[in-house]
């Protein structure tokens, strides 16, 4: 037993980093996810009647546990399945089974903590805007610490699924990285299906249409925040044996395999033979942007956690073409005088997904231990900075100025407007690209022993992403201000001349301050 | 081809290469011994630009590493004592990769890259991921990736960790076949026999300074081994 609580406890300390540094980035997400959540609840309350109110309750539960769905099956891959200390634990003199059930442990107490920062804010809100009694607060402690056993249980079998089906052949990284952004996009578009299923424009009726479909869906999660707005025992007991046989059988599976899984999952793609072919003759710039993307392309977590803006931009411009005609039926019955503004925010918000995507944030980072090649190799520190750019802008761009296409099949907008959006992406693909890159050069993390520790947990992933957030809201904001006055299409060519002029500054501080930081990096 | 004059490199308030002085003549090996700790890989890391230096200068070929980087560069190569290469490239990926920084002709780089493979017989693992082989197998893709583009100054630290003894022999060999072609090498070793035997000249590091330096055979002539004079410092 003793074992298995040292396990723990170093396992969570590892997930907070040394001396907490990481922690405090990890804890200011939660803290984040946790407003947000506090945020949207009171907003949503604020449109509904007091006997409505209970609504939210299942509505901001069911956005949690699809958060919760998603991380859990990143943090059951690196807990589960291939986790890094895997040869150092097995060389101790402790059991397999005392491993296993460590490893286990640890992915309970971090989704605990995922799903307390992004379900438990909203019950709370709601705890005190209804006026609930004790019981509410009781069941819902009782009931929070069984919630994510199923979770954990269905990402850990798809986690196992993506696994076994990328296998470990010459394309396993695509493969997983693919079927890994497909299950998102599932969940994306479960999620919107969830919320716009009945076409109804009416809110209240639209968020009692969430909750019918989570009683038929997601019905541990149902009957949880049913016992606890209503006092039912008996769901309450319900909810927790479904996710406890869930969550056992999952342990009875896992068990049997997970030696296995975990030693399969250390080799790399190795072929019987070398067959001579002709080697790639390619310039040092291609060879460099080749060498960036294929890194990029290939870390499943680089992919997931920095271009998550993309995905949810295209899926969200997609399900605006195929429900055009509600959205302008919306906009005509509701917002009438501001609906010419928000065809322009909604260009405007294409750059807010956008900039949600700044791989380039933590580029010199993921050099790690790999540096001394770039640095001992006669490669131009500027061509080091255009190659980890342009992966970034490709990203970008790319998915930018497609979906700028699905906008324009929903909404008419002028030629000038048409041309000014475009180089709008364009011009925010660089500015994103670069500022990621000048933010990383300052706050660089060379020295880590798991990726997702520099991805997720840098100073410099979160000064970026927090920051560029900021940015967009701000440009949002100046142009709602501005729009109506000077007029909305003026407004933004001042904008796109705005991130011209910040393309320019980034440059000149890149060439005289960017090249000397980054001769100066060492490990 | 390499000069080290009056190097000076500090790591925070600590100075760990004090007045360092030091020429590799053209064709010429060059040992560099020291215990842990003394300063040897700062001062190879110096060399190849990977760290930036307070006070001195290193040239190569006549060119400052402070100034022409990117010249020196091009004539040079680097394996340090653990190569930490992409580990999700194939081999041939990788040393595709190396080949197109140097902008080697790809008919050339590709008949250097298998013959070497042959000769350290990791032929058949070069469609292998990096991440899949073995530490000294690494080695030998990280010493073809050096050798490949013929550098006119070689760097290696402790170059022969690792390696298999046929490896070893293989690589000594290689060492000498550069040098005859007039390239220089630069390389740490622990293995004080090797650096008897391969060395033109060596010299001896303890805490950032030259404590002993000369013709191999002169230092040997004096009735002393490398070892003995070694312990003795």
């Amino acid at each position: 037993m003793n074992n298995i609580i040292y396990l723990i406890k170093a396992n969570i300390i590892n997930a907070f980093g040394n001396k907490g540094k990481g922690g405090l980035a990890l804890v200011f997400t939660l803290l984040l996810f946790a407003g947000l959540m506090v945020y949207y609840s009171f907003m949503l309350m604020m449109t509904l009647a007091y006997d409505q109110y209970y609504l939210v309750l299942y509505t901001m539960a069911l956005a949690g546990i699809m958060f919760l769905i998603i991380n859990d099956v990143i943090l059951a891959k690196g807990y589960l399945i291939g986790f890094k200390d895997y040869d150092f634990l097995m060389s101790l003199p402790i059991s397999k089974k005392d491993i296993f059930i460590s490893k286990m442990g640890s992915f309970l107490v971090l989704s605990l903590i995922y799903f307390a920062s992004l379900v438990i804010p909203s019950m709370l809100v709601y705890g005190i805007m209804a006026n609930k009694d004790l019981v509410f607060y009781l069941f819902m402690i009782i009931g929070f610490v069984f919630q994510p056993l199923l979770v954990m249980a269905l990402s850990g079998i798809l986690a196992l699924i993506i696994e076994k089906i990328s296998g470990q052949g010459k394309y396993r990284n695509l493969i997983s990285n693919s079927l890994n952004v497909i299950f998102f996009i599932i969940v994306m578009f479960f999620s919107l299906k969830i919320s716009m299923n009945a076409n109804n424009i009416d809110f209240g009726a639209t968020l009692m249409q969430i909750k019918d479909l989570m009683q038929r869906y997601t019905v541990p999660l149902y009957l949880y925040i049913n016992a606890c707005n209503t006092g039912n025992i008996i769901n309450l007991i319900i909810s927790v044996g479904i996710n406890v046989i869930a969550f056992v059988l999952f342990i009875v599976l896992f068990d049997k395999i997970f030696i296995r899984i975990n030693q399969d999952s250390k080799i790399g793609f190795s072929t019987s033979k070398y067959e001579s072919k002709k080697l790639a003759n390619n310039s040092i710039l291609i060879t460099l942007i080749k060498k960036e993307a294929k890194t990029f392309f290939t870390n499943f977590q680089y992919v997931f956690n920095l271009s998550i803006g993309t995905i949810m931009m295209i899926i969200a411009a997609v399900y605006m073409v195929i429900n055009k005609d509600i959205l302008h039926e919306y906009l005509n019955m509701y917002l009438p005088e501001f609906s010419e503004m928000i065809k322009y925010e909604i260009l405007l918000i294409v750059g807010l997904f956008s900039q949600m995507d700044c791989i380039s944030c933590v580029s010199i980072s993921l050099e790690g231990k790999n540096l001394w090649i770039l640095k001992t190799l006669p490669i131009k520190a500027k061509d080091v900075f255009i190659a980890k750019m342009a992966t970034n802008f490709l990203v970008i761009a790319i998915p930018g100025l497609f979906t700028l296409l699905l906008v324009y099949l929903v909404f008419s907008f002028g030629i000038l407007t048409i041309i000014c959006s475009i180089i709008y992406v364009i011009l925010m693909a660089i500015f994103v690209s670069m500022y990621g890159l000048v933010v990383n050069l300052a706050f660089p993390k060379l020295v880590w022993e798991k990726e997702i520790s520099v991805i997720k947990q840098s100073a410099s992933s979160l000064i970026s992403i927090l920051t560029l957030m900021a940015l967009s809201f701000g440009v949002m904001l100046i142009f709602g201000y501005f729009g109506s006055s000077i007029g909305y299409d003026i407004c933004f060519v001042f904008i796109v001349l705005g991130y011209l002029l910040m393309d320019i500054i980034l440059y000149v501080i890149l060439i005289k301050w960017g090249v000397n930081k980054y001769i100066a990096l060492s490990i | 081809m390499l000069k080290i004059i009056d190097l000076h490199k500090s790591y925070g308030t600590k100075e760990v290469i004090k007045g360092l002085n030091l020429e590799v003549e053209d064709g010429k090996i060059y040992g560099f011994i020291g215990h842990n700790g003394s300063g040897k890989t700062t001062t190879i890391k110096a060399i190849c630009g990977i760290h930036t230096f307070e006070k001195g200068d290193i040239l190569i070929n006549g060119l400052s590493i402070k100034d022409n980087d990117i010249e020196c560069k091009k004539i040079m190569a680097y394996i340090p004592d653990n190569p930490d290469l992409y580990e999700n490239m194939k081999a041939i990926t990788y040393l595709n990769f190396i080949a197109n920084i140097y902008q080697m002709d790809t008919n050339i780089a590709k008949r250097r890259i298998e013959s070497l493979a042959k000769e350290l017989e990791i032929y058949d693992n070069l469609s292998d991921q990096i991440k899949s082989l073995s530490h000294g197998m690494k080695q030998k893709v990280a010493l073809i990736s050096a050798f490949m583009h013929e550098p006119k100054l070689l760097v290696l630290d402790e170059p022969f960790v690792g390696l298999d003894p046929k490896a070893s022999f293989i690589l000594k060999n290689k060492m000498k076949e550069l040098c005859d072609r007039g390239s220089s090498i630069f390389f740490s070793t622990h293995v004080l026999e090797v650096a008897e035997k391969l060395c033109d000249k060596v010299a001896i590091l303890k805490d950032g300074v030259i404590m002993l330096e000369g013709d191999t055979d002169d230092i040997l002539a004096q009735g002393k081994s490398l070892e003995e004079l070694f312990l003795e410092m």
